[in-house]
């Protein structure tokens, strides 16, 4: 699953995200210890949804020049595997 | 003063009476949808239309999606003609659509959209039209509304009695309008009679993939094959083609092709010519024609010129054609969703002639000939009629149905529609048309299965009917409830070009298939690269490859060193998004080209040969999010001898 996790995330994520520094959106590198394994899959897979009424990601939009999260319209389980991804870039 | 207002305000009560009685019962002016005009043609913000409707984009060559009934324009699909827009013609993808074997041919002449069907319904899956100046058909994806193939018709000029399909989208027909020498030939104008031919294309589409392929053509005299029709129910297996000129004259065309009392609709069958086929009979010579093409997967079109064509001459089978002599000079050659009635539009003639496909099969059985004409037999004329329609007006030009038994019908001298019922032949009601109206279409019309409510006019003259905009004004179409029994002019709204036939369908039927975006993973184009990493730039001689992406809201790489003047630099750009309607654009500087315009998970490439050193920049022209203004980037130009070395970067750092 993380190796798969991995694949999905060089294909779809990695023109906005570097895995250990910022690029134009922050990296994933620790995000489980900023945010909840639920943020994460709603960013990934509803991220319209959480820039129009999450209040952090509102934040995060101000301090990234309005640059938005792109929706990539991964499926659930795709997502899923990302994150697993995501928890081993320590 | 006191009386008389009174007096109105009794008036206002009693009119205010029948008003609300009106529609309470859809009395009998009244089409079945309540309401006035504006609320009956008022599609909410937000809402969506209850029709799809394409209507053909005539001199622009292109074909033009409208929604129903509120005349919106949705939009304009690049088919026969460049459009900068899209870069269709522009971009290296589908500059080999518009190839022919006259070569690249910028623009052509749109003629009449077709929807393919099954069973004789409308199936939602292509709709087809022609190119009439160098003869060509298109199929044009309905998930995509992107044109997907364009087959080249060769002994052909004038492709006019086109693109009409059959019942089960077996063939898609296409008519010559012009007779011509076949094999074309330096030859005397004035040695037509006889000699020149008149070539019609039986298009065979697979059902799958809906590739087309001529399967053969019958060789016809030297009339002019002005529109068509397929039978469909009992008469599935012919398809009426009307002709003029069958004085075949070769000058002055208004007088001397006007000479015949009668001239044709001939009936073809084409089961008969698939025997004829099966056993041999067909002659094989050689062509040259161009077939186009367009992969999705690869997001590229390809053009191969085919050599050769089978050719039936109907002299030499029997039972292939039949005449049906039809007053003056008909159009439209309309069937009814029975198949049963063959409507002539003679163009010049008194009355509407309506032939019966029963009665024609009587005539052929009983051999009931008046003569024949290029060894083709023609039926007697009162022995197919099914009835004329009397004095329907001037000018008559084509008709369609509402599957209730009744036939509307243009007439382009009279300027008005009228409808008429089917077995009894009278005339029900007339509205009149602003200005001129040529070809109508009811959404499913020419099919089995009509959706009988909106009935749309397309107008040749459009005067005063909108601002004006110079000696040039906007083309006209007119919006009509037919679900009354009169008919009820709803709206008046432009069209691009000059559409001269149009396909409508529920909007059920195609709005759940539309497609969103290509899957990045699909992306077979061999210059596609699927993410930043791979982003390069590649120098063969003085070719210069960049592969590059795009994504809201940078490109990668935005800056490129080491191209020199004389270079030929191909841009080859990938939309790395995934998600709906989240296009980009890309235009450079001096480029002699369009943009691109790139949807989600597509490539597409453009050339640039930069003739001046110096430091060029390019950016994203769609706007794309709310850091779309710096989305650009910079090529640097270098004299041809220098040596800058090639990098491509992006944040100052190379791809890898």
């Amino acid at each position: 699953m993380v190796k798969q996790g991995e694949e999905i995330y060089k294909a779809k994520c990695t023109a906005c995200h570097k895995p250990d520094k910022k690029y134009i959106g922050p990296a994933p590198k620790g995000i489980l210890d900023r945010r909840s394994p639920e943020f994460v899959m709603n960013m990934i897979l509803n991220p319209e949804k959480m820039i129009a009424e999450n209040a952090i990601v509102k934040q995060m939009i101000a301090e990234n020049n309005g640059a938005v999260m792109a929706n990539q319209n991964l499926t659930q389980d795709e997502a899923r595997a990302v994150l697993e991804y995501f928890r081993t870039l320590k | 003063m006191k009386t008389n207002t009174k007096f109105l305000f009794a008036i206002l009560v009693i009119a205010l009476a029948f008003a609300g009685c009106g529609k309470k019962n859809g009395g009998s002016n009244t089409g079945a949808l309540s309401g006035d005009a504006a609320e009956r043609v008022y599609v909410k913000p937000g809402e969506h239309d209850e029709f799809y409707a394409f209507l053909s984009g005539g001199f622009s060559g292109q074909l033009a999606v409208y929604g129903l009934p509120s005349g919106r324009l949705f939009k304009v699909i690049p088919v026969f003609s460049v459009d900068p827009e899209k870069a269709y013609g522009f971009n290296e993808e589908t500059k080999p659509m518009l190839n022919t074997s006259h070569g690249f041919i910028p623009w052509d002449d749109s003629h009449h959209p077709d929807l393919s069907q099954t069973n004789g319904e409308i199936d939602g899956r292509w709709c087809f039209i022609n190119g009439n100046n160098t003869p060509r058909i298109a199929r044009i994806s309905l998930e995509t509304y992107e044109t997907e193939e364009i087959l080249e018709i060769p002994n052909s000029a004038g492709n006019h009695s086109s693109s009409f399909v059959t019942e089960n989208t077996e063939y898609v027909v296409a008519g010559t309008r012009f007779s011509v020498p076949i094999p074309q030939k330096d030859m005397p104008i004035k040695d037509y009679k006889s000699n020149f031919k008149g070539a019609i294309s039986f298009i065979k589409v697979d059902p799958k993939k809906g590739d087309m392929n001529i399967e053969f053509q019958v060789l016809m005299p030297g009339f002019n094959y002005d529109l068509a029709h397929p039978g469909r129910g009992k008469s599935h297996g012919w398809v009426f083609f009307t002709t003029y000129n069958t004085e075949e004259a070769n000058s002055l065309l208004e007088v001397n092709a006007s000479q015949n009392d009668k001239d044709f609709i001939a009936a073809i069958n084409w089961k008969k010519a698939e025997e004829y086929i099966k056993a041999g009979k067909f002659k094989t010579v050689p062509a040259n024609y161009a077939h186009n093409v367009y992969d999705e997967a690869t997001h590229s079109a390809t053009s191969v010129m085919k050599k050769e064509v089978k050719v039936l001459n109907p002299a030499e089978c029997p039972g292939l054609v039949y005449f049906m002599p039809t007053p003056k000079s008909p159009h439209g050659c309309d069937v009814d969703p029975t198949g049963e009635y063959i409507v002539g539009s003679g163009k010049l003639a008194a009355a509407l002639t309506v032939h019966s496909f029963s009665n024609m099969q009587k005539a052929i059985e009983g051999k009931l000939y008046d003569g024949e004409a290029y060894g083709i037999p023609i039926l007697k004329y009162d022995k197919t009629l099914a009835g004329e329609v009397k004095q329907p007006g001037l000018g008559p030009l084509h008709t369609e149905f509402d599957g209730k038994g009744y036939a509307y019908t243009t007439f382009f001298i009279s300027s008005e529609v009228v409808k008429w019922k089917l077995g009894t032949w009278e005339v029900i009601d007339r509205k009149p048309t602003y200005y001129s109206v040529g070809h109508l279409m009811i959404p499913g019309g020419n099919s089995r299965k009509p959706f009988g409510k909106y009935l749309v006019a397309m107008n040749k003259i459009t005067k005063d009917r909108y601002l004006p905009t110079g000696p040039e004004v906007t083309q006209s179409a007119q919006l009509y409830d037919i679900s009354g029994d009169k008919m009820e002019l709803l709206l008046d709204f432009p069209t691009i070009g000059e559409p001269h036939y149009a396909a409508g369908c529920p909007a059920s039927l195609l709005e759940p298939k539309s497609k969103k975006f290509y899957k990045l993973e699909e992306n077979k184009h061999p210059y596609s690269i699927k993410a930043e990493k791979d982003a390069k730039v590649i120098r063969k001689g003085n070719e210069v490859h960049i592969y590059m992406t795009m994504i809201r809201s940078h490109f990668a790489p935005d800056n490129i060193e080491g191209i020199k003047v004389g270079d030929k630099v191909y841009f080859h750009v990938t939309n790395l998004e995934q998600d709906y309607d989240v296009p980009h654009g890309i235009a450079m500087i001096g480029a002699n080209t369009s943009e691109l315009l790139i949807m989600p998970g597509q490539t597409e490439t453009f050339t640039w040969e930069p003739k001046q050193v110096g430091v060029w920049p390019f950016y994203c022209t769609d706007f794309c999010s709310a850091l779309h203004q710096e989305m650009q980037g910079y090529v640097r130009v270098s004299a041809k001898t220098a040596n800058t070395p090639l990098t491509w970067t992006l944040d100052g750092e190379t791809l890898k």
